[in-house]
């Protein structure tokens, strides 16, 4: 039986999760809607099984799962999510989830899947084993797209979507030179000049969508 | 995997809902709460409400599946926000992270209907060519929600 810490930013599914999670005799030590708060308190508790969606109202589960690479914070880490996207499954396996459960599951398999990793297992099963197979072997902007931390992504999103450094610097609390830093590094990483490049780019790797320009 | 007991009660993964109702949560407070009718068998009568997998994924505890339904319709009471802004501005990626929103909470409840609508206008939302026609179809989710919204109220009020 593990603890668990859960990561999503719909009170009702944390809700549920925890009843369902100590209905099997797990314990829930902590949750959080927000990456930063997950760290500070992850480290803080040491829970064995992290289970973190990948929408986060603005901000992304990957964040957080990059954040505990770079970390080096070990803790087994199953992705819940309503995403299909094969690309998120890969993202996933590459930012080194050990499990991917789509939340329209049944419980028995979360269940199943937590005891997986416990057992130093991967959890990749049924629908989400062939959206795995399905985003490694699409051709894309995958190598690149792999090269570029959560945060860098994120930032990608806001400059395509026309925030300046001062607004992305607000909104991710940073300062904004740090922000122009982050732009000129991420579009060394994608081989993009300019932002025109860079739009191209965010619409092939499909980290943004034609309707969102 | 079979749950154990919990000093909450006694556990019904597969779903002896009645059952569930009268003795998880509480006992008797749970039997004194209830009208002749079980919360389980008025949510059962609910078009697109599936009581077997709300039951199932909040451990079998329908009290507790009460108090997250109560979440939900006042979380929901005046339509899924993030929707309801994307109709208003005719924005399809607002409306497209409005309808998966949505998805997750009705995934968690049984509300297996809805979210199978939220699902198809999701994905339509990707290549929005019809917007005016994806709008309209956005206003029937909203319109079902605050149905679906209505009958939970009733169902948890009762």
């Amino acid at each position: 039986l593990a603890r668990v810490y859960l990561v999503d930013d719909h009170v009702i599914v944390r809700d549920a999760m925890c009843a369902l999670l100590e209905a099997h005799g797990h314990h829930v030590v902590g949750q959080s809607q927000d990456p930063t708060v997950a760290i500070a308190e992850i480290r803080e508790l040491v829970p064995d099984v992290l289970l973190v969606d990948l929408k986060l109202g603005l901000r992304s589960g990957f964040e957080l799962l990059a954040e505990l690479q770079r970390r080096a914070l070990h803790v087994k880490t199953i992705v819940t999510t309503m995403s299909t996207q094969p690309r998120d499954v890969v993202q996933a396996i590459q930012y080194g989830a050990e499990g991917y459960v789509l939340k329209g599951s049944t419980g028995a398999r979360l269940m199943d899947a937590i005891d997986a990793v416990l057992k130093g297992q991967r959890y990749y099963e049924g629908e989400v084993a062939n959206m795995a197979v399905q985003g490694m072997t699409a051709k894309d902007d995958g190598s690149a797209l792999a090269s570029l931390s959560a945060r860098e992504r994120q930032v990608i999103v806001m400059v395509v979507n026309g925030q300046s450094s001062a607004e992305i610097g607000a909104q991710l609390h940073l300062s904004p030179k740090t922000v122009d830093s982050y732009r000129s590094r991420l579009m060394a990483k994608v081989a993009v000049r300019d932002v025109q490049g860079l739009v191209r780019f965010a619409l092939r790797a499909g980290l943004i969508s034609a309707e969102d320009l | 995997v079979t749950p154990p007991e919990s000093p909450q009660g006694k556990i019904w993964p597969n779903g002896d809902a009645e059952q569930a109702l009268q003795t998880a949560d509480g006992g008797a407070e749970a039997l004194a709460a209830t009208s002749a009718d079980s919360l389980p068998q008025r949510l059962a009568a609910i078009a697109g409400f599936d009581v077997e997998i709300a039951l199932c994924n909040v451990g079998g505890r329908a009290l507790t599946l009460a108090r997250i339904l109560k979440t939900f319709i006042a979380a929901y009471g005046d339509g899924e926000p993030t929707l309801r802004a994307g109709m208003a501005q005719n924005n399809p990626a607002q409306m497209r992270a409005g309808c998966h929103s949505l998805r997750g909470a009705c995934a968690t409840l049984g509300a297996s209907g809805l979210e199978r609508q939220a699902l198809a206008l999701e994905t339509l939302l990707e290549s929005p060519h019809d917007l005016p026609a994806l709008v309209t179809r956005a206003r029937q989710i909203d319109t079902e929600l605050q149905v679906l919204v209505g009958q939970l109220a009733a169902a948890v009020a009762a």
